[in-house]
């Protein structure tokens, strides 16, 4: 068990790292031994009472959402990945790390230029053959699909408490990675992340579709330790921190053909 | 049992709160039908396709969709559409134009919840459709502005412009490739967002003795951007700033005065550089987008400015409103020459009202004209100018201000002493109700010194009547006005008469 009060915050690994360690650097809290080509996975933040620890962004909503940490650095996209809401509060929008998370199919498929043309393709010639997307994001997908066709997909996976079959004609495949060389022998279509969508196009794809437009790193926190007292004000010291170093987005605010900004 | 609360970005309002958001609720539609404005209510949700037919990517993202049956749905996210698609179905044929039709109800958006951003929240617009009088723009901007005089609501920013000023300039010289077209735009749009908020940041510094830290860091973080540009461009001349992490407050004081001209030189150098605009018009352009001030301030340099352009029409509209708002008593507002507002859905006059009492999201109201909606909806061509008001900062910034709502439930408890006088106590209260007082009785079992007690205290009731046994027979009560404790013996038969005449004391 951790000292009373002890914040346990958990960073990224792999390809936010650098940019996370520059941002703390400029938020006035560095993180010493976190830096790139650093293999310590315990750094030092100079604030009393919080311990850092680094893991794949991928497991960190899910850790910070179950308690046993109770602040993380990871991207939108795997916070909605994990379904945490309930548990975990996004406190902070760090803006960096920004990816898309898109829908991508064979560059040469002229017909398929939206995610609707996709699934009436596949709806049109369901009885013959089914729509496989690989995908990371199971989660997203199977909401993605949902909320287009209003029926469950299949997913394949090796792992027997993911792997769900069902009668449909859309077929999701569990990815461990590089998603993008499957299409288009082995699977119609892709949801993945991208940043450029270089790696799409060399790759023979195009993206049709934003599951998820610009998913950026976020700071998480456990909705249960901000009720505690001594850890809310030292997560709250962090928070505070980040949102200065985020400073204020520069993007132009996207408006609706409403009266109001959106 | 596991208890459950409202779901993310939602909210329960309590009786307290809905006492002032219904008082607010009612001087608007008051405000609204003092302008001859008739309600319509549309539903909750519509046809995915409507709502996403004009949007942006993020947009439609940030909708509350479903599918059922073979269709998808989208919760509205705003009411200006439902109510555009109510007049291009032709349902509105009959009525004579213009249609002035008004609104107020509930609107959704997937986002992520933080200060006054919800994802359920509360609009109150108008649409007037079907005149294209610049009276009819003034008009809607008066309407915004007795809404808030209504409210008592003192302080607000009101800026005024007319986007056919910045459509017409910028089409003159954007791409026509409409890709490379709509990242020209993204792009010279955001640079003038840019150089707007450094100038109107700058003008409101300008009078301050001393600089807050928001502010050293705003000036910091913005000279710092513009030096990495010039950086870039590989800029020299005059307008030449060094990027640096530590500034002295010397060095921000001189930022104040300095920075929207080193920003106006350094974003047309850049256009000019990355082949965006000519020399000539990025000028322009740049000129446009700083002025801003009085119309007395700003009539003489902006007519100059646009002399024989595109822009000039687009201006001479802008000061026939303004001549239309004096005739209104709207005096007190700006000019905005360059506003770039909602470039995707304006056509003509655009107006935007911000409170000093809201966070971030400091905008209470927006409208404008949107010459091409109802049309794009199947509709015949119809002129259309609206507003809409964020309800919920509306109700925000009222409560900010002095004025009070009663938020009482009951103006007279009717106390019954003793069993035997409780049937009596409710024909009382049941009497009072017809004369329109708002009356209860006791439901809890409590003692005579409880009910008093509950009236005064909980309820804060303006009076208390109480039935005595004795007073059964002689068909009378005693009052008491709660707040004085003033107590008399009344007649039955004169109880409203005489809780009137003390509340008209």
């Amino acid at each position: 068990m951790s000292e009373k009060g002890v914040v346990k915050f958990a960073v990224p690994k792999g390809s936010l790292q650098k940019t996370t360690a520059a941002f703390f650097e400029k938020a006035g809290i560095p993180l010493e031994g976190y830096g790139e080509g650093s293999r310590d996975y315990r750094p030092k933040i100079g604030i009393e009472g919080v311990e850092v620890k680094v893991l794949r962004p991928q497991e960190i909503p899910i850790l910070v959402s179950r308690g046993h940490y109770d602040l993380g650095i990871s991207g939108l996209d795997w916070y909605y990945e994990s379904r945490c809401e309930k548990n975990v509060e996004d406190l902070a929008e760090l803006g960096f790390g920004k990816v898309h998370i898109v829908l991508a199919v064979p560059d040469a498929w002229e017909d398929v230029n939206s995610a609707d043309d996709l699934f009436r393709k596949y709806r049109s010639m369901a009885s013959t053959r089914t729509l496989r997307i690989w995908t990371e994001y199971l989660n997203l997908a199977d909401q993605f699909v949902f909320k287009y066709e209003g029926t469950e997909a299949t997913i394949v996976s090796p792992y027997a408490g993911i792997h769900r079959e069902r009668h449909s004609g859309i077929e999701i495949f569990h990815s461990f990675g590089a998603t993008e060389s499957k299409p288009p022998e082995d699977g119609d279509a892709i949801i993945d992340n991208t940043e450029t969508g270089r790696t799409l196009r060399a790759n023979g794809l195009k993206i049709i579709h934003k599951v998820l437009a610009s998913s950026t790193a976020q700071l998480l926190a456990n909705r249960r330790s901000l009720l505690d007292r001594d850890k809310a004000e030292r997560i709250e010291f962090i928070r505070a921190a980040c949102q200065k170093a985020a400073g204020t987005s520069t993007e132009r605010r996207r408006t609706s053909y409403g009266h109001l900004d959106w | 049992m596991e208890t459950f609360d409202a779901p993310r970005g939602t909210r329960d309002f309590l009786p307290d709160q809905m006492a002032v958001r219904n008082h607010v609720e009612r001087v608007v539609r008051d405000t609204f039908e003092s302008f001859g404005y008739q309600q319509v209510q549309t539903p909750t949700f519509e046809q995915y396709e409507l709502l996403a037919a004009r949007s942006g990517e993020e947009i439609k993202e940030s909708m509350f969709t479903f599918a059922s049956d073979a269709g998808r749905y989208a919760l509205r996210p705003e009411l200006t559409s439902p109510v555009c698609r109510i007049v291009a179905s032709g349902k509105l044929k009959d009525h004579p134009k213009p249609y002035k039709l008004y609104y107020y109800g509930p609107c959704f958006r997937y986002c992520r919840p933080q200060e006054g951003r919800y994802r359920e929240f509360f609009q109150a617009g108008i649409e007037l459709l079907g005149s294209s009088d610049p009276l009819a723009d003034a008009e809607t901007i008066a309407v915004a502005d007795k809404v808030l005089k209504n409210l008592a609501i003192g302080e607000y920013r009101l800026k005024v412009g007319n986007v056919g000023i910045f459509r017409r300039l910028l089409d003159e010289q954007a791409p026509e490739n409409p890709l490379q077209r709509e990242e020209w735009e993204a792009r010279v749009l955001h640079d003038l967002d840019r150089l707007m908020g450094i100038t109107a940041k700058c003008r409101m510094l300008a009078g301050h003795a001393t600089l807050s830290d928001d502010d050293k860091e705003y000036l910091a973080r913005e000279a710092n951007y513009l030096a990495a540009l010039q950086e870039e461009i590989k800029y020299e001349g005059p307008a030449k700033l060094a990027r640096s992490a530590q500034r002295t407050d010397q060095e921000l004081a001189e930022l104040v005065s300095n920075l929207p001209e080193i920003g106006k030189t350094t974003i047309g150098a850049a256009w000019t550089e990355h082949g965006l605009l000519s020399q000539e018009s990025a000028s322009l352009i740049l000129q446009v987008a700083q002025t801003r001030g009085s119309v007395a301030q700003v009539r003489e340099t902006a007519t100059k400015l646009l002399v024989g352009t595109t822009g000039e029409r687009a201006l001479l509209e802008l000061w026939d409103v303004c001549s239309w708002l004096d005739a209104l008593g709207v005096t007190d507002y700006e000019v905005v020459l360059g506003t770039v507002r909602n470039l995707d859905f304006y056509t003509g006059t655009v107006f935007e009202i911000d409170s000093p009492h809201l966070g971030t999201h400091r905008q209470l109201c927006g409208g404008g004209r949107y010459d091409t909606l109802v049309e794009d909806f199947g509709g015949p061509k119809t002129p259309a100018t609206g507003l809409a008001f964020s309800f919920d900062r509306l109700v925000q910034v009222f409560k900010a201000g002095q004025a009070t709502v009663d938020a009482t439930a009951v103006d007279v408890f009717v106390c019954a002493d003793e069993v035997e006088a409780r049937p009596r106590a409710v024909q009382v209260a049941e009497q009072l109700r017809k004369e329109k007082f708002r009356a209860t009785v006791d439901l809890m079992n409590r003692s005579l010194e409880q009910q008093i007690e509950y009236a005064r205290q909980t309820l804060k009731a303006a009076f208390a009547a109480v039935v005595r046994p004795a007073d059964l027979q002689a068909q009378q009560c005693k009052l008491i006005h709660l707040a004085s404790g003033k107590e008399e013996t009344v007649p039955l038969a004169s109880l409203a008469q005489e809780i009137s005449r003390i509340r008209s004391n």
